[in-house]
């Protein structure tokens, strides 16, 4: 990730591994069906669910960090979400 | 049901920041969006009515309505099935384009040029587990 606070840096660590399995894996399974990718719906359901999960890990990791930031570490004050 | 809820809420707050700052291409985004929002929206509901128990099936009750409601909302608008496959297919375009190069530039080794031929992916693919 480009930016996150650093307390969030395990959840960061934890979203950038399995963004790279998901690179991974959609390089596979490209390699292995070629253009018949199209027809696999269950492997395209497995990718689709991965992408789906990892985009709202971040956006949570990027709401934190704002709110982080705006707030303080202890929550108080400062503006909201 | 609140930090799923909070998740869905970051998830359109990035997406519609996105389409404000500018970027031109979110239909992927927009597909996350409203397949996470549906499931999310169709998972609290049914979960509502799980802990109203017996009584939330009656029609005295809003749950057995905000369920019936929130069902719709994974069939409108492209049903979720659909939308996954556009999801897993329009982001696996452009690794597929790059794996396209990479094939040609193998079938004809004198025209493509050799570095043409080690994309980013393909050396993402040899240094995840070398299997290919």
């Amino acid at each position: 990730m480009t930016r996150h606070h650093p307390l969030l840096k395990r959840e960061a660590a934890v979203f950038e591994g399995y963004v790279q399995e998901l690179a991974g894996g959609a390089d596979k399974v490209l390699r292995k069906h070629g253009r018949d990718i199209a027809e696999m719906q269950y492997t395209q359901k497995r990718t689709a669910d991965l992408a789906i999960d990892l985009y709202a890990v971040a956006a949570c990791i990027a709401r934190a960090t704002h709110a982080i930031e705006g707030r303080g570490r202890k929550g108080r004050g400062g503006r909201s979400t | 049901m609140m930090s799923s809820t909070w998740a869905l809420e970051s998830v359109t707050y990035l997406t519609t920041g996105m389409i404000d700052a500018g970027v031109a291409d979110f239909s992927v985004e927009s597909a996350i969006c409203k397949v996470y929002g549906s499931e999310t929206c169709w998972r609290v509901a049914d979960e509502a009515l799980q802990i109203a128990a017996g009584t939330g099936y009656m029609a005295s009750y809003p749950y057995e309505r905000l369920l019936r409601d929130a069902r719709i909302n994974l069939i409108f608008e492209g049903t979720n099935e659909i939308l996954r496959a556009f999801i897993a297919l329009s982001g696996m375009q452009g690794p597929g384009r790059e794996l396209a190069d990479v094939a040609r530039a193998m079938r004809e080794p004198i025209k493509g040029s050799v570095s043409s031929a080690i994309s980013p992916s393909a050396k993402r693919a040899a240094s995840s587990d070398g299997s290919g």
